[in-house]
């Protein structure tokens, strides 16, 4: 049955901070560290408290998520455009301002000051992380064009093509990147931390997320990108859900 | 411009002006950037006290640019307005601003200008190289000498542009010219 609720998406106006979220509300995204905890428990070990403070990885995975909400609704506009409808700009726009603004201009940033540079001083993933940085450069050229193209209220032909291959080029590239920071790059400088470090890390972008975005920036974030999903008719998850197999 | 881009946007560049210090002492940088000149909050070795700045071809700069001592592209950043450094917290480390201790400090090679290179306060005590009164900086994603790929960047609430040996902003035709302290 198709559902419009908009009941399980942190609203920015119910007070939810994007630390509390984790912290109180993402047990799935702490599964890990939490079950661990639990086996130890249950086999009359501690590893010690819990951790109060939301692990950095595990708050980049959750800005993974926006990012790969913004691939999909580019992949639907791509889709539109190839079956020759009409750029949908607003959206298109829309997707682009929060790449622009939460993922290149914060969440990378968190990256290049805090996830790479131990990895490159360790000589761990040093090819890797080149080229997530050289990665991050190109998405934020795509990004701009992107931005200039939608921009446009009347879009010719030549500047639907040229933004659709920006937008193909970022899918492209960014599917891949998000996998491996999520199924490597993350692991390892989780590995080489210890947890008071991972703490007082978690902390500081707790803190600066905060300072960039307001309280609940991530919800208010989480929040207009429904709207844009909503606006393109792709936000109710339910109808992503194949038939069963015959 | 989006609704969304209208509330967060202000949140972002009001943020840049707010100078604190970002310290995670377990991390350290060894990108080709951070070498001798730039701190960023993985750098754990402080500021460095000296630069250099040389002139070299930046194929982004369609020509003649300014570079550091290890060749890595240098930029201004125009909300800087040509008399401070704007770029702070997060910003920095995408962006990393060239750091010494004192005009004394900087070296130049060829084609270097010297009566226009000066230094800007920064947190901490630290200064950065400006030239004709342009802060300067590295940016993260550079990863080969020479190489100024956030040429044009509108980024971290402003944009970035590589400079000319005689201190202009080097603009992509069509872009706003920067603006110096009296505007």
């Amino acid at each position: 049955m198709a559902s419009d609720s908009v009941a399980d998406e942190p609203s920015a106006g119910r007070g939810v901070s994007r630390r509390a979220l984790f912290v109180t509300g993402g047990a799935a995204l702490a599964i890990g560290a939490v079950g661990i905890e639990v086996a130890n428990l249950a086999m009359g070990q501690s590893s010690g408290p819990l951790p109060q403070t939301t692990p950095p990885d595990v708050d980049l995975m959750g800005e993974h998520g926006v990012l790969k909400r913004m691939l999909l609704i580019y992949q639907e506009c791509l889709d539109r455009i190839s079956q020759g409808q009409p750029a949908p700009l607003s959206a298109v726009n829309g997707a682009a301002g929060v790449i622009h603004d939460f993922i290149e201009g914060f969440h990378e940033a968190l990256e290049e000051g805090y996830i790479f540079p131990p990895l490159e001083k360790a000589g761990r993933l040093v090819e890797t992380v080149n080229t997530l940085y050289v990665q991050h450069a190109r998405g934020r050229e795509l990004t701009q064009l992107i931005l200039t193209a939608s921009s446009e209220e009347k879009s010719a032909d030549s500047n639907t093509a040229a933004l659709a291959n920006a937008m193909a080029a970022f899918v492209r590239m960014y599917g891949p990147h998000e996998a491996r920071e999520d199924t490597v790059v993350y692991p390892l400088f989780r590995a080489l931390h210890s947890p008071a470090e991972l703490e007082q890390l978690g902390n500081t972008f707790a803190d600066l997320r905060e300072k960039m975005f307001g309280p609940h920036g991530f919800a208010h974030v989480v929040a207009h990108v429904a709207t844009i999903e909503k606006s393109l008719g792709i936000y109710d998850l339910n109808q992503f859900t194949p038939e069963p197999p015959s | 411009m989006s609704a969304y881009r209208r509330t967060l946007r202000p949140l972002a560049a009001c943020t840049a002006l707010c100078s604190f210090v970002i310290v995670f002492s377990s991390c350290g940088s060894s990108s080709p950037q951070a070498t001798g000149t730039v701190v960023t909050a993985g750098n754990d070795a402080g500021p460095t006290v000296s630069a250099r700045l040389e002139v070299a071809d930046v194929p982004q700069a369609g020509g003649a640019a300014l570079v550091n001592g290890s060749g890595d592209a240098l930029y201004v950043f125009a909300p800087d307005h040509q008399r401070r450094v704007t770029c702070n917290a997060i910003c920095v480390n995408s962006w990393p601003p060239l750091l010494v201790s004192s005009t004394s400090d900087v070296t130049s090679g060829p084609g270097v200008n010297r009566s226009l290179i000066g230094t800007v306060s920064y947190q901490d005590g630290a200064r950065v190289v400006s030239y004709d009164g342009w802060p300067l900086y590295t940016y993260s994603s550079d990863r080969t000498p020479r190489i100024g790929s956030g040429q044009g960047v509108d980024l971290n609430g402003g944009y970035w542009y590589l400079v000319s040996p005689d201190g202009r902003p080097i603009v992509p035709t069509g872009d706003p010219q920067p603006t110096g302290p009296a505007s």
